[in-house]
């Protein structure tokens, strides 16, 4: 199944998710993203939804200096974004578990 | 590692061009993560960048997407129709018109420079070049905006050219021209316009009657001019052929000229030769 469609939808979900658990830089919360199993997803759009939370209040950011590397900016969730996480998640269950049992009949 | 940063830059290059349309602060935000993903990604793999992700322009359209921006403005802005600005709709056809200056052009210079040179089978000739040479300069005027110049100077230059060449065609005509008499008799030459009289010499200087003369059409020389130089009025006594028609090209005429005093009264007598002493001509 094409999961373009599906992630559009829970990206900023996801991608709070994976902030919820650590901080981290913009390559960061792609390459963990598909380690998790959401290989489709573009490195665009992982940039641009971590721009457009930023701007909606749900992040911090903070630059870290590296002497032996690029210095990185890193996104961090703050307690706006820790209660859109929450909503989100909550949503985001009820709304798996419905399909779920729609489908539990197909093999 | 393959992906120099000539290759980063370049492909940055390509994603803000495709971000121009966006305000600034929008875009140097976009940009600025960009760079760093580009590093990170140049330094992960030996991959070109389009490889791994993507095409610059959608890579832009996927960042700005995802950013909640709106689209980029589809089409590049039509090369705005100068006669638009005037704002009247009826003058909106003129460039559709611009094909047939193309080829007038060609036609005007073909015209002023052949014209005077060698008349109209080398205006023909010289069209058949420049014509299509006119046409050619005028669609590449249309597809390339730096030979406008090119343009604007060939249809310049054939309008000066054709308004020099016809106004000196129009002053060397004029300026022949005598300007004494504005009638001047249809067979008669150049020339004859203040003779009334001919008389003729052979060779040796000797004087010469009965003389018939024509012109190069074959015409009879018939002279027009009814006073002499002093202001009598002259009569001339028709010769005839031996059957009996009058002729009116024997030469010398017999003429009688009339001078009126100014008392009334009319003196009258027979035009005399001129004292002329006519060389002998060297035969050949």
């Amino acid at each position: 199944m094409d999961t373009t469609q599906l992630l559009k939808g829970v990206l900023d979900l996801a991608v709070l998710a994976v902030l919820d658990d650590k901080d981290g830089y913009g390559y960061d919360v792609v390459r963990r993203l598909r380690e998790a199993g959401l290989e489709g997803v573009g490195d665009a759009s992982v940039y641009g939804t971590l721009r457009r939370l930023f701007q909606a209040g749900a992040l911090t950011s903070y630059v870290v200096p590296s002497d032996s590397g690029p210095h990185r900016k890193y996104y961090g969730l703050n307690d706006a974004g820790r209660a859109q996480l929450a909503r989100s998640a909550t949503g985001w269950r009820s709304f798996a578990g419905a399909v779920d049992s729609i489908v539990k009949e197909v093999a | 590692m393959s992906t120099t940063t000539a290759d980063v830059e370049a492909y940055a290059a390509r994603v803000r061009a495709a971000l121009a349309d966006l305000a600034a602060t929008d875009r140097e935000d976009l940009l600025a993560d960009l760079e760093d993903h580009l590093a990170e990604v140049a330094e992960e793999s030996d991959e070109p960048l389009e490889t791994r992700l993507g095409e610059p322009g959608a890579y832009a359209a996927e960042l700005r997407a995802a950013a909640g921006l709106p689209a980029a403005v589809t089409a590049a802005p039509r090369r705005e129709n100068p006669f638009r600005r005037a704002g009247s709709g009826t003058l909106d056809f003129l460039p559709e018109l611009l094909p047939a200056w193309w080829v007038a052009r060609g036609l005007l210079l073909a015209w002023a420079i052949a014209r005077p040179l060698s008349g109209n089978g080398g205006v023909l000739l010289l069209a058949l070049l420049l014509v299509p040479a006119s046409v050619v300069l005028g669609r590449r005027t249309r597809r390339d905006p730096g030979w406008r110049w090119a343009g604007y100077a060939a249809s310049a230059a054939s309008v000066l050219l054709v308004v020099l060449v016809a106004g000196v065609t129009t002053v060397s005509v004029e300026g022949g021209t005598s300007a004494v008499s504005p009638e001047p008799a249809q067979d008669q030459p150049a020339g004859l316009d203040s003779v009334s009289n001919l008389y003729p010499y052979d060779k040796d200087g000797r004087p010469l009657t009965g003389v018939q003369l024509y012109d190069q059409d074959g015409n009879p020389v018939e002279l027009q001019v009814d006073t002499n130089t002093d202001g009598a009025v002259l009569t001339r006594i028709p010769r005839r052929t031996t059957g009996g028609d009058i002729v009116r090209n024997v030469y010398p005429q017999q003429q009688v000229a009339s001078t009126t005093d100014v008392d009334g009264s009319t003196r009258q007598r027979e035009v005399t030769p001129p004292p002329v002493h006519p060389p002998t001509i060297s035969a050949g």
